[in-house]
This record gives C-alpha cells, sequence and structure tokens, in this order.
C-alpha cells in the first residue's frame, strides 16, 4: 500500500514538473518574441485586442466554433475594460461603442455553427473596435484593412490580408488601408 | 384510483393558482419621443409594417392577443418581449448612439431579408405580420437611405 502511494505521489511530482518546466520554456519564447515589442501584457485593452484578434483568425480559418469562443472572452474583457480608471475621451468612447461591442462579441459567441450571423456582427464589431483601440491604445502595431467586396474593415496584426468576412473562399480580397501604431 | 384523483385535483389547482400570477404588462402610457417613428419619420408604408411585424416585441407597447390572459403563455411571450426589447428598441432608438443607430438598421435589414424575423413563432399566430416580398424589398430600401444619409453626418 505504501509503496503503491509512493510511487503515485513521485510520478504526480514527475508530471507536475514537466509541466512546469515546459511552461517555463513557453514563457521563454514568448518573452524572445516580446522583447521586440519591449512592453509587457499587462493593460486590459490588450486582452481586449487580442481576443479580437482571435476572433478575427478563427472567421478567416471558417472556425465558427473557435470565434465562438473568443467571442465570449471578448465579451468579458470588454466588460473588464470599463472597471477601469478612464480619461474623458476614453469614457466617451466606452459609452458610445462599449455596449454594442459587448452585443456583437454575445452574438458572435452564442452562434457557433452559423458563421455568416458571426460574420455579421464582426463587422460592427470591427467598427467599434477601431475606435476604442485609437483611444485606448495598442502596444502592437495593428493595421486596418478593407475588403471592397463585402464594402467593411477589419483589424489586423499583419500586413498580409486574410479576409474574414469570406474565409478559404477569398482569402486575399482587400488592402491595408492605414497603420495603427503603438503610441 | 384514489392517488389519480390526488394528483389531477393538484394539477388542476396548481392550473388556477398560475393565472394569478401575471408579468406586469408591456403597455407604457408615456409618449414615444424617443422612437424610430418620431426621429426619422418613415413613410405610411414602413410604418405599417413597423406596427404590425414589429412593435409587439421591440418596443414599450405590445398589442396582447386574447391567449395572453391565459397562464403560461403570458409567461412565454413575456420572455419573448423583454429578449426583443434587449436586442432592438424602437420606442427608444434615440438613445442608441449615432454607430449603434447604424449597426441596429443594418441589423433590422439583414434579419428581415434572410427571413430570420419576424420569428416563425410569432408568424403562426399572427398571420398579419407576415412580409410581402414588396414589403421587404421597401424596407430595405428605406434602411439603406437612412444608413447612407446617418453615414454622411459624421
Amino acid at each position: 500500500m505504501k509503496s503503491y502511494l509512493l510511487i503515485a505521489c513521485s510520478t504526480a511530482m514527475v508530471v507536475i514538473l514537466s509541466f512546469n518546466t515546459k511552461k517555463e520554456i513557453d514563457k521563454s519564447s514568448t518573452l524572445l518574441h516580446n522583447t521586440v515589442s519591449a512592453i509587457p501584457e499587462t493593460k486590459p485593452i490588450d486582452g481586449v485586442i487580442n481576443y479580437y484578434l482571435q476572433i478575427k483568425n478563427a472567421l478567416a480559418a471558417d472556425n465558427s466554433k473557435e470565434a465562438a469562443t473568443a467571442g465570449g472572452k471578448l465579451k468579458s474583457a470588454l466588460i473588464d475594460l470599463g472597471k477601469e480608471v478612464m480619461n474623458p475621451a476614453q469614457k466617451k468612447v466606452y459609452t458610445d461603442d462599449a455596449d454594442d461591442a459587448i452585443e456583437d462579441a454575445e452574438h458572435i459567441s452564442q452562434n457557433a455553427g452559423n458563421i455568416k450571423h458571426q460574420r455579421e456582427h464582426f463587422e460592427d464589431l470591427s467598427d467599434d473596435m477601431y475606435d476604442i483601440i485609437k483611444a485606448f491604445g495598442t502596444t502592437q502595431t495593428l493595421y486596418k484593412d478593407y475588403c471592397p467586396m463585402k464594402k467593411a474593415s477589419w483589424l489586423s496584426e499583419f500586413k498580409e490580408i486574410k479576409n474574414p468576412y469570406y474565409g478559404n473562399s477569398m482569402l486575399t480580397c482587400g488592402s491595408v488601408k492605414e497603420t495603427i501604431s503603438k503610441p | 384510483m384514489k392517488k389519480r384523483n390526488i394528483l389531477l385535483l393538484g394539477i388542476v389547482c396548481a392550473v388556477v393558482i398560475i393565472q394569478f400570477i401575471r408579468p406586469e404588462r408591456n403597455n407604457s402610457v408615456q409618449e414615444q419621443a424617443e422612437s424610430m417613428v418620431a426621429i426619422y419619420h418613415p413613410p405610411d408604408s414602413i410604418r405599417l409594417i413597423i406596427q404590425q411585424s414589429c412593435s409587439d416585441c421591440h418596443s414599450n407597447n405590445t398589442r396582447y392577443p386574447w391567449y395572453a390572459a391565459v397562464q403560461p403563455v403570458r409567461w412565454f411571450l413575456e420572455y419573448h418581449i423583454r429578449n426583443g426589447k434587449k436586442e432592438l428598441n424602437l420606442d427608444e432608438f434615440a438613445a442608441y448612439s449615432r454607430k449603434r443607430r447604424i449597426h441596429k438598421l443594418k441589423a433590422i435589414k439583414n434579419q428581415i431579408t434572410d427571413g430570420d424575423m419576424p420569428l416563425p413563432s410569432y408568424l403562426w399566430m399572427h398571420k398579419e405580420a407576415r412580409l410581402s416580398k414588396n414589403q421587404k424589398e421597401q424596407l430595405s430600401t428605406w434602411i439603406d437611405k437612412l444608413v447612407d444619409s446617418l453615414k454622411s453626418t459624421e
């Protein structure tokens, strides 16, 4: 009995340790990445931006389920952003756009399997996100892309066009209209 | 046999009791100065569409059918109305930000042209709410124009 316990414990230890070291490695690799853009991701707006980008990438990959998951996370991140101290300009943008953006994120999260509807809300969401990011700033360079066929914009973390409105059927439709750099 | 009688009596009692639990009616007496109709003055044809096909769930005034007096039907209706108003309240349209109005208008157009709204369950009991192809087109054109004018005032 005792020896069983001992074996169980030690296996658990080994597992835990190996997980930890894996995390350490992950961390150091992201650290390496981040040293290029210096500032660590701590601001609430970064969470908002990252979840938005996750939705965008999921839609570009025609992955409705992943878009829904990120939508739920974006919703809570946007609500959390409202608890921050804001300057008057930020406050105005937040009252004007956040409710709308939260609603869009909610719809995206509730419509796994209905990518058409998710994309409709993504269009409005992108519109709101642009103003929110302009007011709250970004720690990574973003590109505002425009799709003339859909007559809609989106924001991306890379220059290359990957159209979230059409996905694989027209992945490269669109062009970069603006570069939003970190302040 | 006796057990069954008690059960039946219990069900009858429950049905009678729930008749007394009535949610408040969605009938505002206030003037609708903030309504979409009041701020954008749509033509009569559009006004009729809004009244017949949208207002029951998307405004502060519902025209209740007779069966709304029966529970639990009323609860079901109130649940729909509450959700409907949360998504879009045509009587409080002026309270939305400019951008949100544009988004709502576009969403209305999409839902109607796709046939997602009015809800099939609603149309089942409200034949007059069904929109003809012509009515859908009228609504789309009106919304397109309105959205363009809202965008140009940016």
